[in-house]
């Protein structure tokens, strides 16, 4: 329940911003598939194959939430022949949240290192080799 | 009973629910605008008979109010008494009586299908074009592209200015964008991003000057003539012009080209030089 608000947050803090929703969407595809294969089922958003590999409504509604509760902002960046990119970075409100939450221990070292791994890995892959391995991990 | 609900609804700042819902049904559902006007004054009133409907809506003919009602408990909007088959003098005795189906039962499936196209369809398409904003943008910097109407020409405009790196050069006449609050807040956003944000005008009103100097922007006047236009980082450049039906709104011609913004950067760039030599002389 707390990690599937805290987990995205935790994501944002490692990895400064995240570019694009579809971005947030696999890496936390990613994060769920590998801390599911270690045992851990607290965080278990609905993915489903789309279009562009695994995504969740419910995630989108977490995002949407967290955005909407201040707690990460929500930048639009617009190409110039007006596709846009999401960027999402985390606030203010958002860190002292999840300090809090790490010191009432409310994310577990395993979950955090599962997180670390995945921000590292994949977090500045190219979108559409992202997308690509999301694919190949469904 | 219908009466006396409605008396107790309270005149509030908040836009008529009902007039919200008449709009949707006849923009969105197209349903017609008179049935739309029955449905919503049936909700109101909670019952309705052709009788309240004439004395709401005189304009209209007593067999027109009929047939509309009748059509509306066809497609489930209305559910009625059944039509008393008989002499005539019974049939008035009992006239026909309408109930409202609540809109939640009528549009289920409209408002089910905007859920799945706002939930899933919407940011399937997100992902979609974040993939395409990772791609190189040739074809749109090759061409010359035409935004309207206004509204999408001016919100293209904005967030151009929005999303700039760098620098933004406009060369103006009287500034009149100033008014529109989706460009001064990209203005004012772009700014203290710390954009550099170059304004030159033909003849600037004095509370554009103002304002844009409360954001940190100058405006300095030249007498040189030029069509007006706005460059972004040197490589997307905006050209407005009057269009729409009336030729009153602005629309923008765009374009990543490099000559042509070349061109009108060393334009900009000339009207600055001739403005220093000119204070200099001074």
């Amino acid at each position: 329940m707390f990690e599937e608000v805290l987990v995205p947050l935790v994501l944002a803090s490692m990895l400064g911003e995240i570019r694009g929703r579809t971005r947030f969407q696999k890496l936390m595809f990613f994060i769920q598939k590998k801390a599911k294969s270690e045992g851990m089922a607290n965080v278990s958003f609905d993915f489903k194959l789309y279009l562009y590999g695994p995504f969740s409504v419910s995630l989108n509604h977490t995002i949407d939430d967290l955005v909407a509760h201040q707690y990460l902002t929500e930048t639009l960046e617009e190409t110039p022949n007006g596709y846009v990119m999401h960027v999402y970075a985390m606030t203010k409100k958002g860190k002292s949240l999840l300090n809090m939450a790490k010191n009432k221990g409310l994310i577990t070292l395993q979950l955090s290192q599962i997180i670390e791994e995945i921000a590292e890995k994949y977090g500045e892959l190219p979108l559409p080799l992202l997308v690509e391995e999301a694919y190949a991990q469904c | 009973m219908a009466r006396h609900y409605t008396s107790l609804m309270i005149n509030v700042k908040e836009k008529d629910p009902f007039e919200e819902l008449q709009s949707f049904l006849v923009r969105i559902y197209k349903l017609d605008e008179i049935d739309a006007k029955i449905y919503a004054l049936a909700l109101k009133k909670g019952i309705l008979t052709s009788g309240i409907v004439i004395t709401e809506m005189p304009e209209l003919h007593q067999q027109t109010v009929s047939d509309k009602l009748r059509r509306l408990s066809n497609k489930g909007f209305l559910i009625s008494t059944p039509r008393v088959v008989g002499v005539k003098s019974e049939a008035k005795r009992y006239p026909i009586k309408y109930l409202p189906v609540s809109p939640r039962m009528v549009l289920r499936d409209t408002l089910t299908m905007y859920a799945h196209i706002d939930k899933v369809v919407l940011s399937q398409i997100d992902e979609h074009l974040e993939l395409l904003s990772t791609k190189q943008s040739e074809e749109f910097d090759e061409d010359i592209w035409i935004a309207k109407p206004e509204e999408i020409a001016m919100s293209r405009w904005g967030s151009a200015i929005l999303n700039a790196k760098d620098r933004i050069q406009i060369y103006s006449h009287d500034c009149t964008w100033f008014n529109d609050d989706g460009i001064r807040n990209a203005l004012r956003g772009a700014s203290s991003k710390g954009v550099k944000i170059e304004v030159i005008a033909t003849h600037p009103e004095s509370k554009v000057t103002v304002g844009l100097s409360k954001m940190g922007i100058n405006v300095d006047v030249t007498d040189q003539p030029n069509i007006p236009f706005c460059i972004i980082d040197k490589k997307l450049l905006f050209i407005p012009f009057k269009g729409g039906k009336l030729g009153t709104r602005y629309l923008f011609l765009m374009t990543g080209q490099k000559y042509l913004i070349e061109n009108f950067v060393n334009f900009f760039s000339n009207v600055y030089k001739r403005k220093q030599e000119v204070e200099k002389n001074v």
